[in-house]
């Protein structure tokens, strides 16, 4: 069975992705939580320009961002890099198996593309450009142990990118206790050497960019550049609203979801040569939680409203009911 | 040769791809000549070289029909139709091109499992099944009665290519008495079209799906 | 390990890269009936940008800075894992193609962050587009890549090259054609060339990779043009490598057969670019699919033998 290694392969890389994802994502989430202290709101079309007001929570989210979206040398790379060495590895193997690699392959670089549009999109409105409200434009920063904990994670995140083959350990541990001893073998054997060279490209690309950065010094020759406003093609006033906003950016790739994401417009009709004010709106509701989740939740309440008849409130009852069933264990067990 | 063979087989999986997703009626009508021709020069190249003087003809009579004949006749019904030039999808691009792709894979494990002879050239029993698919394709998922002529043209494509995966003795008999068929067919269509046309002032089947009977029974007036 | 000819390479490479864009220019101006630029044009460009003092957007901050250098790193240690006429580069290992990928992902992530950073619309329009391409041509270039690497065995770009005989264009023909043209398409799109976008333009219409630079100057210019030509060459070794099947055994002369195949490659591309208009933002979209179906194709006709 050949077999057996590849599964062990995407199998760790699988597990060592999840615990990268605790990681980031748990960044992410405080990240978010800055923004929220903040600005007072996590409407990311309000927000914009956070980057001046908070830098250190803006730089650290950048990292964390681009940490999901499994970016070289940030620790969210390596497990991905093993589940497609798996997926790669499984297209010497029988028709159906390459067919399911196939399968595994086109979603996982789609949905690493979606997920980089996304991460860019939610660092982009919320921390760049110019601020789009008033509470953006107030937003005060987020005090010394926000940060404190933002830092900690940001640099576990660097730390684990570019000692990703120490992590090998505990991955294989796991494998070892749930699927036994030829499986650990498997795993670190396949993954060790691919994970060593990546940490060797990690550093090249790390003496890369700081070789670039001091060339760029060299370069500046230490004259101060210049400052000017953003170039706006002459148009006589510009204003924050016409920045690309977070459902503008991702307008193209929501428009040929449309069949999926089933999103509402409500478009305005624009009638006559001098047309007043109009407004436009659109919003996406989740189509799994509305057609989905919700059915299905409506039913049980229904059905758990039943027997709210139990839940009267009298202490006399619950007492009896307390009594009952340890009567009712005891019988039980006679 | 083979890889010749290979090729060509390959260039009529694409063509169907084509076929799927165009939106101008002209170049449907040419795709399809174009892979009546590939499949026409299909036994050419598989032979091994053999080049006999009956399997050459049986070819270039199969050529001339596929390629010259039926197109003309094609855009003869368009022009006496007045049809619009596009060719009205019901389903849009991704979705034909993924149904297609679908079809192709679907075809290749139903290839696989069929208890076939082996060929010389890999492929010829997913290709015709595909191209079989892509036909019925064009007759559900287009408005048009052109379209729908065009799709049952696409068929035969795939039955005649599906013919030489079979080795049958004299295949090329069997499938001209299949091609004659087809031109009696495409002749008939072609003039039913014309007169469909005339009665309705469109050949949108879309909208021949009521008998005028029965709107003239329901406004009362006689049977 | 050997040092001294993937160093040469690499050289080569980094020194030669700017005369392709020279090439296309050419080749296009040809079309028009055009003198043309020199070939060396954007060496001298470059060169003139590196000692211009920039101007900074006040809207800016560090990721604005920072956006070119990151860019050129990504695309230059990508260079040094990418196999020249079919030799390994520095680096080369199971799995090197999709760490390459996901280089060139990290060098898009930043453009288009620094992109957002100048708060105009013009590059939010180019960022946007930017991102929606990439979920199409990403998923079409991993599957030409599987594609290839079933039709050779191998695990690596370098052993995949290698493995690549006249033989195997005889065996394995539709696939390699199929996913040679899958890799020309997504090099069109990849690096801004006409059909998917206009190099030359700034407007609206074709306001892609262009326009998500335009308020980069200096220094940070030179680095952002000179990792385009650097992308352009890492698309167009590709290609280069999977058409070029030969190897004659001796370094000299596939390096001079690469090289000329590369020219080929940018006459080409020139070509393409002058015969063909861009096309409208959707059927930019189904291009791009195309190029996925095409790598899927090639993927089921190699399962199928």
């Amino acid at each position: 069975m050949g077999l057996y290694p590849l599964a062990a392969l995407a199998f760790g890389g699988a597990l060592l992705h999840v615990l990268n994802h605790a990681l980031f994502k748990g960044l992410l989430f405080m990240g978010a939580g800055a923004v929220l202290h903040g600005a007072g709101t996590a409407e990311m079309e309000a927000l914009g320009g956070l980057s001046k007001r908070m830098p250190r929570a803006a730089f650290l989210f950048v990292l964390g961002a681009a940490a999901a979206c499994a970016l070289p040398p940030f620790n969210g790379f390596a497990g991905e890099f093993l589940i497609y060495l798996g997926a790669f590895s499984a297209l010497n193997g029988p028709a159906n198996i390459v067919l399911a690699a196939l399968l595994a392959l086109a979603v996982l670089s789609a949905a690493g593309a979606l997920a980089l549009a996304v991460f860019s999109k939610a660092a982009g409105a919320v921390f760049l450009g110019e601020p789009r409200t008033q509470a953006a434009a107030g937003a005060h920063n987020c005090g010394p142990l926000m940060n404190a904990g933002m830092t900690l994670l940001a640099a576990a995140c660097v730390v684990s990118g570019f000692a990703a083959p120490f992590l090998i350990l505990p991955v294989s541990t796991a494998l070892g206790a749930a699927f036994g001893l030829r499986t650990t073998l498997d795993f670190s054997g396949a993954a060790a050497t691919p994970l060593i060279y990546l940490t060797a490209a990690f550093l090249a690309l790390a003496a890369i960019v700081w070789v670039l950065a001091e060339k760029r010094r060299f370069f500046l020759g230490g004259r101060q550049p210049a400052a000017g406003p953003t170039w706006d093609c002459g148009y006589a006033a510009p204003s924050a609203r016409m920045q690309y906003g977070a459902s503008s950016f991702s307008q193209p790739l929501t428009a040929f979801f449309q069949p999926l994401l089933r999103k509402t417009l409500n478009i305005p009709v624009i009638a006559g040569y001098f047309p007043g004010k109009a407004s436009f709106s659109s919003e996406a509701r989740s189509v799994v939680f509305d057609h989905l989740y919700a059915p299905v939740i409506v039913r049980l309440r229904g059905l758990a409203f039943r027997f709210s008849w139990l839940q009267h409130g009298r202490l006399q009852f619950y007492i009896l009911y307390i009594v009952a069933a340890l009567m009712a264990l005891l019988l039980w067990k006679l | 040769m083979s890889t010749l063979a290979e090729l060509t087989i390959v260039f009529i999986i694409l063509l169907n791809l084509a076929l799927a997703v165009s939106g101008s009626m002209s170049v449907c009508i040419r795709l399809a000549a174009i892979q009546g021709v590939a499949a026409g020069l299909l036994p050419l190249l598989a032979g091994g070289g053999v080049m006999r003087g009956r399997a050459m003809a049986f070819a270039a009579f199969i050529i001339l029909l596929k390629g010259a004949v039926f197109p003309w006749l094609m855009f003869r019904a368009r022009e006496k139709t007045g049809a619009r030039r596009d060719v009205d999808p019901l389903i849009g691009y991704p979705s034909s091109i993924m149904l297609c792709l679908g079809a192709f894979a679907a075809s290749s494990w139903l290839g696989s499992r069929l208890p076939l002879p082996h060929s010389g050239v890999a492929f010829i029993v997913p290709a015709s099944l595909a191209t079989i698919f892509t036909g019925f394709l064009l007759i559900t998922t287009r408005a048009k009665a052109i379209t729908q002529v065009l799709g049952y043209l696409v068929i035969e494509n795939g039955i005649y290519i599906f013919g030489l995966a079979l080795f049958v003795e004299q295949p090329l008999m069997v499938e001209l008495a299949i091609l004659l068929d087809v031109f009696v067919a495409v002749f008939v269509m072609g003039i039913a079209i014309f007169h469909i046309s005339r009665e309705f002032d469109h050949i949108d089947t879309d909208q021949m799906d009521e008998l005028t009977d029965w709107h003239q029974s329901e406004e009362g007036g006689n049977i | 390990m050997e040092i001294i000819k993937p160093l040469i390479q690499y050289l080569a490479v980094i020194i030669l890269s700017p005369l392709l864009l020279g090439l296309i220019n050419r080749v296009k101006a040809k079309f028009a009936g055009r003198r043309g630029q020199p070939l060396l044009q954007l060496y001298f460009d470059l060169y003139k940008l590196s000692y211009k003092t920039p101007v900074y957007s006040r809207t800016t901050t560090w990721l604005f800075r920072a956006g070119p250098v990151i860019g050129l790193s990504a695309i230059l240690c990508a260079l040094a894992a990418l196999p020249f006429a079919g030799r390994p580069g520095f680096l080369a290992f199971d799995g090197d193609f999709i760490f390459l990928i996901y280089l060139l992902g990290l060098g898009r992530f930043f453009t288009v962050l620094a992109a957002l950073d100048t708060g105009s619309s013009f590059e939010g329009m180019g960022a946007s587009r930017e991102v929606q391409f990439a979920v199409f041509s990403e998923p079409a270039f991993f599957l030409a890549l599987a594609a290839l690497s079933k039709a050779t065995g191998k695990l690596s770009l370098s052993g995949m090259f290698l493995a690549l005989e006249p033989a195997s264009w005889q065996a394995a023909a539709p696939a390699l054609l199929l996913l040679t043209a899958a890799l020309f398409i997504i090099l069109l799109a990849e690096n801004s060339r006409v059909p998917v976008d206009d190099p030359n333009t700034h407007l609206e219409l074709t306001m892609i990779h262009e326009v998500m630079v335009l308020d980069h100057s200096g220094p940070d210019l030179a680095y952002i043009l000179y990792g385009a030509a650097l992308k352009l060459w890492f698309f167009g070794a590709l290609i280069a490598s999977a058409v070029l099947p030969r190897h004659s055994g001796s370094w000299l002369y596939d390096g001079a057969a690469f090289l000329g195949m590369m020219a080929v490659i940018a006459a080409a591309i020139g070509t393409v670019e002058s015969v063909m208009a861009r096309l409208r933002m959707i059927k930019v979209q189904y291009l791009l699919m195309g190029a996925l179906v095409f790598s899927i194709l090639a993927l089921l006709f190699q399962t199928g033998r």
